[in-house]
């Protein structure tokens, strides 16, 4: 080993994060290479003052009673401390909807497993280890296939404009799902794959090119649900906007699904005549 | 909804353990007056998130990346009223020593060490405050902070210079020697 090789695995030889070959040949090398011998010694005196001076704060008392709490309380959103005015303010504005009619639309809320679904769009990163991360959407499809047998051969592709990132197993309602999660060009694109099942009879629905689909507009997101083959499909993405976008520029199907759909849900849900 | 096996006991049990350690990073992230509600924040999102814990690992890598994307969409949130500032709180540490001169001498370290990581560009402070405050390795790091394992360990040798650089410019301004003298003080028990 030379001088920069064993630079390069300094860091990973103090941080034990080295294999044994290569802790071996680190260790003949700074035996034997002062310099080497010096860098290691700096990197590793740093780790250790910071490991020992770091301050170390406890969490207050009152924040486990606080999570407790919440944990306990049959709201459970997240909820910052708001000043109580915009709360006021935002309460009246749905009475006032509400009451010169437009209350109907706010009170299609999807049911449980499109919550679920749109739960998890917005608030899972990057999938863990769990998840296979890759581009290759028959890769993602196969490897849903090992472990959902209800997942057909050709169940995903990749929509123009986007790009597949991760595939991954989740539970939603109670029910093993594949959940895809694709980069788009404005945000993510979320996917999930469930046994078919009847579409509910809440939503929006609408027609386009043979397929019957469902539409909602829940706290901000607007999901679509529709049945294919043996797979009930609900798409999430930053903002159905987007996704018209996407489509009408680009390609006659809908994100990442066999069936063509055609410019008529485009442009619907461009114009926002589904909300 | 209902989660197999990942009840609230369960929930309670795997990630208030973790609660100190969390408050902690959100401190770093966002100063003392914020931290309290982001750690609320983060673990009622956890909560809703349950699905995708994995029972079989531990829970705290993923407990950290959901803070931090919690702080990110509330840095967003705030730059578009135009503000997100990192409140810089006075130190709060937890006493070590009973002895008053080992005390001083314990808490201008832990603030020179804590200023010096606080002073390095973000990029290079966190894989530095992940692998060396808290423990992790390199494949957790890599999973709360979205980067390859690669770009971990190049970020924390580089981190890790630009912090022994700047201790010990810190050290040389106030008279001390070099942050060599402040490790041989803490292996004689300072």
């Amino acid at each position: 080993m030379d001088c920069s090789s064993c630079q390069r695995y300094v860091t990973a030889y103090v941080d034990h994060e080295l294999g044994l070959e290569q802790m071996l040949l680190v260790e003949e090398h700074v035996a034997a290479c002062s310099a080497c011998r010096g860098r290691l010694e700096n990197e590793r005196e740093t780790a250790l003052l910071v490991a020992e001076y770091f301050p170390r704060l406890v969490a207050p008392e009152r924040l486990l009673h606080r999570i407790r709490a919440a944990l306990r309380s049959p709201v459970r959103w997240p909820v910052r401390s708001t000043p109580v005015w915009p709360l006021a303010a935002g309460l009246f504005l749905v009475w006032l909807g509400w009451w010169i009619g437009i209350g109907g639309v706010l009170s299609k809320n999807p049911p449980e497993i499109v919550r679920d679904a749109i739960e998890l769009h917005r608030h899972s990163g990057l999938p863990d280890a769990s998840a296979v991360r890759t581009d290759d959407p028959a890769l993602a499809n196969r490897w849903l296939r090992e472990r959902l047998a209800f997942i057909p051969e050709g169940a995903l592709r990749t929509p123009d404009g986007a790009e597949l990132v991760a595939a991954q197993v989740v539970t939603i309602a109670g029910t093993s799902a594949g959940f895809v999660r694709y980069r788009a060009r404005d945000g993510h694109v979320s996917l999930f794959l469930l046994p078919a099942r009847s579409l509910p009879a809440s939503g929006e629905k609408f027609w386009v090119g043979g397929v019957e689909f469902r539409a909602y507009a829940w706290q901000g997101e607007r999901p679509i649900l529709w049945n294919h083959d043996s797979v009930s499909y609900i798409l999430v993405a930053e903002s159905n906007r987007e996704i018209g976008e996407h489509v009408r520029d680009r390609s006659p199907r809908a994100c990442g699904v066999c069936h063509s759909v055609g410019n008529e849900w485009a442009r619907k849900l461009s114009s926002g005549e589904l909300l | 909804m209902a989660w197999p096996g990942k009840d609230r006991g369960w929930f309670e049990r795997e990630v208030l353990p973790h609660l100190s350690a969390l408050y902690q990073f959100a401190v770093e992230l966002a100063g003392l007056d914020d931290a309290e509600d982001l750690v609320q924040t983060a673990v009622l999102r956890a909560w809703q998130r349950r699905a995708l814990a994995r029972p079989d690992r531990s829970l705290r890598p993923w407990l950290f990346a959901i803070l931090r994307h919690e702080w990110i969409d509330e840095c967003r949130r705030r730059q578009r009223v135009g503000r997100c500032d990192n409140v810089t709180e006075e130190l709060l540490l937890t006493p070590l020593s009973s002895d008053p001169v080992a005390l001083v001498a314990q808490q201008r370290n832990a603030r020179r060490v804590r200023d010096a990581l606080r002073a390095i560009p973000e990029a290079f402070r966190w894989p530095v405050y992940l692998k060396d405050v808290e423990g992790f390795g390199y494949r957790e790091i890599a999973e709360i902070l979205g980067l390859p394992i690669g770009t971990v360990m190049s970020r924390l040798a580089r981190g890790r210079a630009l912090l022994r650089e700047r201790l010990e410019e810190v050290a040389a301004e106030s008279g001390v020697a070099g942050s060599r003298s402040v490790v041989r003080k803490r292996t004689n028990g300072l």
